[in-house]
């Protein structure tokens, strides 16, 4: 990931095989209280993202250099947990709004099986 | 009550299955939790049901990427599986309960609305500057609600599925109104009465025109008082602005009265938070305090109505609240460690979800958003509205979150209707952008209503929303607070055990 700054904007040129473009929206979505946010696709590999500064206040340098990888890879951590967990969740959210008079198991294969739920006994 | 581990890595007293019993390092499955950063260099995880883990700042990194050793990182291992955050099975064997604690999450939800607010009058004798709606006028038939709204208010109350509901008469100022309560108070005490269910009153009155005969009919049918007091006496007069400049007098003279013949629990006081109050954190307390209140609610002025048109008055930003907020914590905090009961509102309102596995019925704090589903507004002139702020942007003329008519509207058109639909998807934040990530999604809620009204739509923009940074704020101050001492964590169990 590059950072690149001049007085009022920030360009941050980021590996599309490492951060989705999910990942990118989130986590520049925060940003868009004092920045214009723009996205370019640049190749089949990089996305370049532009930072306007919006706000009354300078761009702090040192600052947004060591918070915005950061923020990326918090970003990153979170997807992976999302993408990993989703059908635990929905299992979750599902049995606890189930009946719970009904006195039979949740179907699982409602809740989607990417897990391999079905395959457990 | 179940009181969380605060720190994994510090706990040593866990009865666990001896560390052989685990796979090796990596070898386990994530469940859903989320994360942030605390500014005293530490992470919370918290999971889909609330618990959390207050850890090393780089722990969320290790658990994620398999990097957490169970040997060398054995307590906060086993943590993390007690707590419902990693599982050594793809579906964990509690899963049962986890989804019986989701469900108890939110179970508010199970009884439909509780809270029904009458604007028994438009009428006041204040000209408080930052009151959206009163109008000083002695035009009973205009501004008072009249009978008939009075009985259809009712007969809707009584048809929703909750068997405790609240009746909460608003202004204006109530009192001015007496005889439509005394009405209103009587017949819903009847109606009730014919179906079993349990209904609580409430009053929200400045006071000033409370006479002994009105407190009597509160001690009869039992009925809350709650009441505005600002501060000091400079500060509540300054805010609340009256003709011989006696406001703070007449609510002091009040509250005394309502102790004595009603109870010291019958009558509570509300703080609003004006531009000026943000100067006096310590005093706005040491009045609660020595007045003999055992809480106060430190809230912030709302930015609806006339209020977002008077800057100078009212336009505070949240930083300072949020710095008034700390202060006056901080000073609760002290006298609570000094051996004294004393409870912030808003904080045991966030604690109750932080440290318990139960939900808060608290309207402003909830997803799916309190409106309608624990609300609903029956305005002075019979229109029906989702919230009370929202009846507050209706009289700027926005009708947006007007539900329809009490003269027109059956059940089924105010509490199903396409309006009530239109607004759902907006009002959970499990799906809203920002808050679907945070960590503190579980503790917080949505508020479409203030959305539409500050940033002109019902989804919102969290990165200049002011609901998410005054949260955001008060959550991760509450997570260091836990964090920096044994004692607070203590202090807050007992506000939210009280
Ligand atoms: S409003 Fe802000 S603090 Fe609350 S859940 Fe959403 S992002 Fe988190």
């Amino acid at each position: 990931m590059k950072v690149k700054f001049d007085s009022d904007t920030v360009q941050i040129s980021i590996d599309k095989r490492i951060f989705s473009n999910k990942v990118i929206q989130k986590c520049f979505y925060w940003y868009t209280a004092d920045y214009t946010v723009d996205f370019e696709t640049v190749d089949e590999h990089f996305v370049s993202v532009t930072m306007t500064n919006k706000s009354q206040q300078e761009i702090d340098q040192v600052y947004l250099a060591q918070k915005i990888p950061q923020d990326l890879n918090d970003f990153l951590l979170r997807d992976i947990v999302q993408e990993e967990t989703r059908d635990i969740r929905a299992l979750i959210v599902a049995k606890a709004f189930a009946n719970f008079e009904q006195e039979e198991d949740f179907p699982l294969e409602q809740i989607g099986d990417s897990l391999g739920f079905n395959t457990i006994s | 009550m179940i009181t969380l581990p605060v720190t994994g890595a510090e706990r040593k007293s866990r009865k666990f299955l001896d560390i052989s019993h685990y796979d090796h390092a990596g070898n386990y499955h994530l469940l859903p939790f989320r994360f942030v950063a605390l500014r005293n260099g530490r992470e919370v995880l918290v999971n889909e049901i609330g618990d959390f883990l207050i850890v090393d700042k780089g722990t969320a990194r290790r658990i994620i990427n398999r990097k957490l050793d169970p040997f060398e990182d054995s307590e906060l291992y086993a943590d993390l599986i007690a707590n419902f955050f990693i599982s050594q099975t793809r579906v964990p064997a509690l899963l049962e309960v986890i989804a019986t604690r989701y469900r108890t999450k939110k179970s508010f939800l199970d009884h439909f609305t509780a809270l029904h607010i009458f604007v028994i009058t438009l009428r006041c004798e204040h000209t408080c500057h930052y009151c959206q709606v009163s109008r000083v006028s002695e035009d009973k038939d205009t501004f008072d609600m009249g009978r008939t709204h009075i009985d259809k208010g009712i007969e809707l109350m009584m048809r929703s599925s909750n068997p405790h509901v609240t009746m909460e008469f608003q202004g204006g100022e109530a009192l001015l109104a007496f005889d439509q309560i005394m009405y209103a108070v009587q017949r819903a005490s009847a109606e009730s009465q014919k179906i079993g269910k349990q209904i609580s009153f409430v009053i929200c009155t400045n006071l000033a025109p409370l006479k002994k005969e009105m407190l009597d009919f509160c001690l009869k049918y039992k009925i809350i008082i709650s009441t505005s007091l600002d501060g000091p006496e400079f500060l509540h007069n300054k805010n609340r602005h009256k003709k011989r400049n006696d406001s703070y007098q007449l609510a002091i003279s009040g509250i005394r009265k309502c102790r004595e013949i009603l109870g010291n629990d019958a009558v509570s006081a509300l703080t609003t938070t004006s531009t000026l109050s943000l100067d006096y954190p310590h005093e706005i307390v040491g009045e609660y305090i020595n007045l003999g209140f055992n809480s106060i609610f430190l809230r912030p002025i709302s930015p609806f109505g006339f209020a977002v048109k008077n800057d100078r008055k009212n336009k505070y930003d949240t930083d300072r609240f949020l710095e008034f907020y700390k202060k006056g914590l901080d000073l609760i905090i002290e006298h609570n460690l000094n051996g004294n009961f004393f409870r912030e509102d808003y904080a045991s309102i966030i604690l109750k979800k932080i440290l318990s596995p139960f939900p808060v019925g608290y309207v402003d704090l909830q997803s799916p958003a309190g409106m309608i589903n624990n609300v609903i507004v029956f305005n002075y002139d019979g229109y029906i509205y989702a919230s009370d702020e929202a009846r507050m942007l209706a009289e700027m003329k926005d009708y947006t979150f007007q539900l329809g008519h009490l003269d027109t509207a059956g059940y089924e058109d105010i509490f199903y209707g396409e309006k009530a639909f239109s607004f759902a998807e907006s009002s959970v934040n499990e799906s809203l952008p920002g808050c679907s990530d945070c960590a503190f999604q579980t503790y917080c809620g949505s508020d479409p209503v203030l959305n539409h009204s500050t940033q002109g739509n019902l989804i919102g923009h969290r990165p200049t929303s002011v609901f998410c940074q005054k949260n955001m704020g008060i959550i991760s101050h509450l997570f260091e607070l836990i964090d920096s001492d044994e004692r607070i964590l203590k202090i807050f169990n007992n506000w939210i055990e009280n």
